[in-house]
């Protein structure tokens, strides 16, 4: 195979990586961090290094590249926290804010969860969707698909116990 | 109320939960601790999923704001680190050529001058014209190490080993008098006083009072004796004993910042004799009239000669 000159240093090709990779190292984070705002700030630094190595990085192996650059910048942070932690420990004496409640999100529940949305039935994923991604109150879904607001939210209560259902007890 | 209440919301209890009319604990009486849990989880992975599946434009934007910023770093620390650099490499050569160059104190003399220059150790040098010495003044108590391009004469005190570097071999003596004379492929020293070891093409010679050594064109070093105490050239006179002429042709350029065009004659000519250093006609009947050769000024400062 034919090596790929393309040059991530060039802003339209880097651009590009960043749309391709952007979503999926987000999630990846994600799932380690449990924390979304966490996982945006190491994605944004993933790719300043990038940048910053955009002449050492082949542009076959970018993909590689940002993920590992993502794994070690995550266990570095862990490693901080771990650091603050036995500050805070030690210093305050206080109990960490983490909630006894924490609901960890693994990856293989929100795949289920994300793949069991698109196999709702078609009444109910449509007002889902609605609800969710266009972030529409019930009062517009009905007005825009002409029901009432309560056979709206018949339709959303169907959904989310059809979900709780085909995603188990988890 | 409330029964009736809940039995109105039956069908739609979780949608009011989800768009939060309905708070955690008051679903938590309408379903079983596990339901619960299970759509609290629900819940968290929906708006997670939403997150997550959202543009990631603001992060591309704060991306490029991030690399501009550090860009502008990086470049300020660049330049400061490259002036520095240059700053220091220019304070590192100062020092590097002070120390290992030789060449903290420099005296010259111009065509038919001489100079003499009493040195740090009482050392006296007497410049021939048109010469160069060169020495460092700050180690000058550990080495007497100087350098010389032309004629010098010294009268060294006693002391540590005193050197005359030269490009044709280098002249080193305790304490005495001697007259060095170094100019191109010519090489001649003269010792008045003392000893002196002369190292000329890694071959050591002793040359005692009145000796001299001679080299000229890189071959035949021949001793030859010396009646003078001390080289006529100090007192204004140049005495040359078996040279070719062309040596003799070059004191005198160096002495009297001339031009002498040799073309037509035979400058290795043997020439034994001296001439004066204030008068030039003298100097040119003295030197050529001896060696049948004539020669006319046909311009200021260039001399033609022919047999």
């Amino acid at each position: 195979m034919s090596k790929d000159n393309r040059n991530i240093c060039e802003s339209k090709i880097f651009e590009a990586i960043y749309n391709a990779y952007a979503k999926d190292i987000r999630r990846f984070l994600f799932y380690k961090t449990q924390d979304i705002d966490k996982a945006e700030d190491i994605l944004q630094e993933v790719f300043v290094k990038l940048w910053e190595n955009c002449n050492k990085v082949d542009y076959d192996k970018v993909k590689s590249y940002i993920y590992s650059i993502a794994n070690n910048m995550f266990l570095n942070e862990v490693k901080h926290q771990k650091i603050v932690q036995n500050y805070n420990k030690h210093n305050k004496n206080e109990s960490t804010n983490e909630s006894p409640e924490f609901i960890m999100l693994e990856k293989e529940f929100l795949e289920k969860l994300e793949s069991t949305v698109a196999t709702l039935p078609e009444k109910q994923r449509e007002v889902f969707l609605m609800n969710r991604i266009e972030k529409k109150k019930y009062k517009e879904i009905a007005l825009l698909l002409d029901i009432s607001v309560k056979a709206v939210e018949k339709r959303m209560h169907q959904a989310l116990v059809v979900m709780r259902k085909e995603i188990g007890n988890v | 109320m409330e029964n009736q209440n809940l039995h109105s919301n039956e069908e739609t209890f979780l949608a009011q939960w989800l768009e939060g009319n309905l708070t955690d604990t008051e679903l938590k009486k309408c379903i079983s601790e596990a339901d619960h849990n299970a759509y609290l989880k629900l819940r968290k992975g929906l708006d997670a999923s939403d997150q997550l599946n959202a543009s990631t434009e603001d992060s591309f934007n704060k991306i490029q704001q991030k690399i501009a910023n550090k860009k502008t770093r990086v470049r300020k620390l660049y330049s400061v680190r490259w002036s520095i650099g240059v700053a220091a490499s220019i304070v590192f050569l100062f020092g590097f050529f002070s120390i290992l160059g030789n060449n903290g104190i420099t005296h010259e003399t111009n065509f038919g001058e001489t100079k003499t220059i009493t040195l740090l150790d009482g050392s006296q040098v007497i410049l021939n014209s048109n010469s160069t010495i060169a020495f460092n003044d700050s180690d000058w108590k550990e080495s007497r190490q100087l350098s010389l391009d032309g004629e010098a004469y010294f009268k060294v005190e006693k002391g540590s080993t005193f050197t005359v570097n030269t490009n044709n071999g280098s002249v080193t003596v305790l304490g005495t008098q001697f007259n060095v004379n170094s100019k191109k492929d010519f090489f001649d020293v003269v010792c008045y006083e003392g000893k002196v070891r002369v190292n000329s093409n890694s071959l050591d010679y002793i040359l005692l009072p009145t000796n001299s050594f001679r080299k000229i064109n890189g071959s035949s070093s021949e001793s030859s004796t010396t009646q003078l105490l001390q080289p006529t050239w100090i007192d204004g006179e140049s005495t040359f004993k078996s040279v070719p002429i062309k040596y003799v042709i070059t004191a005198l350029e160096d002495q009297y910042n001339i031009k002498i065009d040799s073309e037509l004659i035979d400058d290795s000519t043997i020439f034994s004799g001296s001439f004066p250093h204030k008068n030039l006609n003298i100097a040119l009947i003295t030197v050529f009239d001896a060696l049948k050769i004539r020669y006319n000024e046909k311009e200021k400062h260039k001399i033609k000669l022919r047999y």
